[in-house]
């Protein structure tokens, strides 16, 4: 995520993927592209690996972010709808335990609506 | 009857018994082996990196845009020491440098590539050690005379007597005066810079010492001159040997007796500011050429300061870089880590008539070109590039002319020093003192 260069912006109403926007990201400071992020309106960030420092800057935007998923972008979206994201096919290496906390908070917030990204 | 390992059981058994991490990868970029350094320093198990794709489990910088090992199996060309950086497991930025080559088989077909890194957090973490060590109040430096100037600092500081910094356009004489204010015990009070190169005369004299109502059209309220802006702090006059002599003698009264008066003003107003001058001019000389008085000159001459030029400073040079490629990755959100051998050869070279701020601006001018994590020459500025072909010897220069040359070039690049040159020539140094004499070359003349 901290050297990523594009994004795409998914809108999701009621299980259903109703816009998808491609964004390029130019090459920003890691607060500048995380404030840009949360400027697009996004509410779940869906990236593989992210350092610590981004992950917090993104976390202080309200930015909901679900790192170390990998796989292609359109069954990656289809499994966050479907709340299969943090199946171990979409888990990174050697990443399990840090998605097994993640699943925990998700499982607490609930749900998938609104403007995500990948 | 002893055990022999197989082929496989002694690579892996080898693999495992170094420092660097090694993985390879078959012709799909699935990864084939993994050695043990690598699980430690990506913090992921081999079990779970065999077979994986190396991008979801390398997770470097480059991966995405420039992938090293992709270059190689579409060149042929190994990568060697590329630094770069990876997202290890826990989240951590770990910076490498990696390395590459083709994994071929027994008849030369390539069946896949080899990449090998080295963690360099140890010498990453020595390099801050080293460069808070050569570090004093945001100015950087290993040289001799510069960190005498910052072993003595403190006590100018203390001191609160006038200090005169001298030194070409460019080597920090602001970084100096900002130093001095803050520590001193006026740094919780104003430091007011004014370049008095920049203004003109009658602007500067407002400047410095206000102006009362009425003072002259247009001034139709009191305005506060920079004095009274720095009052119990520090004024910081640059470009000091610019002021006209008129302007000299209302500094003379300032410095002599604390007081002056704001144009239109009757009353003097006392001053209780310290001054710190600053001049790229030698002043001695212009006062021996009577542009600058002599009485102002052993005034603000308490304190002298005399900053080197970065081409007698050129062991700061890599600190510097160092310094200006982690600012610039701040404030441009890039991801630069170095510079190539031969793009630092050439900085090492050049002579900087803009000293360091003309370092700065060349290290800009790199990052925007620069579309790697390491600077190199092509990203230079063209005025610093080598030329294709080299230049066709003028007829008319003699061999003496040439030799000359030759050597005043060597001296450059070993700051003068004639022990230095003589060794980087392979020659005595009383080889080269004779060369020298006999070519009229003074070092005095440089």
């Amino acid at each position: 995520m901290d050297t990523a260069r594009q994004l795409l912006v998914a809108e999701i109403e009621s299980g259903m993927v109703t816009n998808n926007t491609i964004v390029e990201i130019p090459p920003l400071h890691i607060s500048q592209k995380a404030r840009m992020i949360a400027e697009l309106g996004v509410e779940t960030l869906i990236c593989g690996a992210v350092s610590r420092p981004m992950e917090q800057v993104l976390t202080a935007f309200g930015v909901n972010i679900i790192p170390w998923i990998r796989g292609d972008v359109k069954q990656v979206i289809e499994a966050y709808i479907n709340g299969a994201i943090f199946k171990e096919q979409y888990i990174l290496p050697g990443c399990h335990h840090r998605s097994r906390r993640r699943r925990h908070m998700s499982n607490r917030r609930g749900g998938c609506r609104g403007k995500g990204a990948c | 009857m002893t055990n022999t390992p197989d082929h496989t059981d002694t690579t892996s058994i080898i693999l495992d018994s170094i420092a660097d991490g090694v993985f390879t990868v078959d012709r799909d970029w699935r990864i084939a082996s993994f050695n043990r350094a690598a699980e430690e320093i990506t913090g992921i198990p081999r079990e779970e990196a065999i077979g994986q794709r190396c991008c979801d489990v390398f997770r470097a910088s480059i991966c995405e845009t420039n992938c090293a090992l992709r270059e190689t199996m579409q060149t042929g060309k190994p990568v060697v020491n590329r630094s770069v950086y990876i997202i290890n497991a826990n989240g951590r930025r770990i910076p490498i440098s990696i390395s590459t080559a083709l994994f071929k088989d027994k008849e030369g077909n390539v069946i896949g590539g080899v990449e090998t890194f080295r963690d360099l957090s140890a010498i990453e973490e020595l390099q801050r050690e080293l460069e808070k060590k050569f570090s004093f109040q945001h100015i950087i430096s290993k040289n001799s005379e510069m960190l005498r100037i910052f072993d003595i600092l403190p006590s100018i500081a203390e001191s609160d007597s006038t200090v005169l910094i001298e030194g070409d356009s460019g080597t920090g004489k602001e970084l100096i005066a900002r130093a001095i204010h803050t520590l001193s015990h006026r740094k919780d009070k104003p430091l007011v810079v004014i370049n008095c190169g920049a203004l003109p005369d009658t602007l500067l004299e407002a400047e410095l010492f206000g102006y009362k109502a009425g003072a002259f059209t247009d001034a139709r309220k009191d305005k506060p001159g920079r004095f009274a802006l720095a009052e119990g702090g520090t004024i910081f006059l640059d470009e000091i040997g610019d002021i006209s002599p008129a302007l000299q003698v209302r500094l003379l009264r300032v410095i002599q007796e604390r007081t002056y008066e704001p144009l239109g003003g009757t009353e003097p107003l006392h001053a209780d500011v310290r001054i710190v001058t600053a001049s790229n001019k030698n002043l001695h000389k212009l006062v021996k050429a009577g542009k600058f008085r002599e009485d102002l000159f052993y005034r603000i001459n308490v304190i002298r300061l005399k900053l080197p030029p970065l081409r007698q400073r050129k062991e700061d040079i890599p600190l510097l870089i160092n310094h200006f490629i982690n600012h610039f990755n701040t404030i441009k959100g890039k991801l630069i880590t170095d510079i190539s051998p031969d793009a630092l050869a050439i900085l090492m070279d050049y002579d900087y008539p803009g000293n360091i701020r003309e370092l700065e601006n060349i290290i800009e001018h790199a990052f925007v070109l620069c579309r790697t994590s390491t600077i190199a020459v092509h990203d230079l500025p063209d005025y610093l590039r080598p030329e294709e072909t080299s230049k066709p010897i003028v007829s008319s220069t003699s061999l003496n002319e040439l030799q000359a040359k030759f050597i005043l070039d060597a001296l450059r690049k070993n700051n003068y020093n004639r022990a230095k040159t003589a060794a980087a020539l392979g020659i005595h140094k009383t080889t080269l003192w004779r060369q020298m004499k006999r070519l009229g070359i003074t070092i005095e003349k440089q």
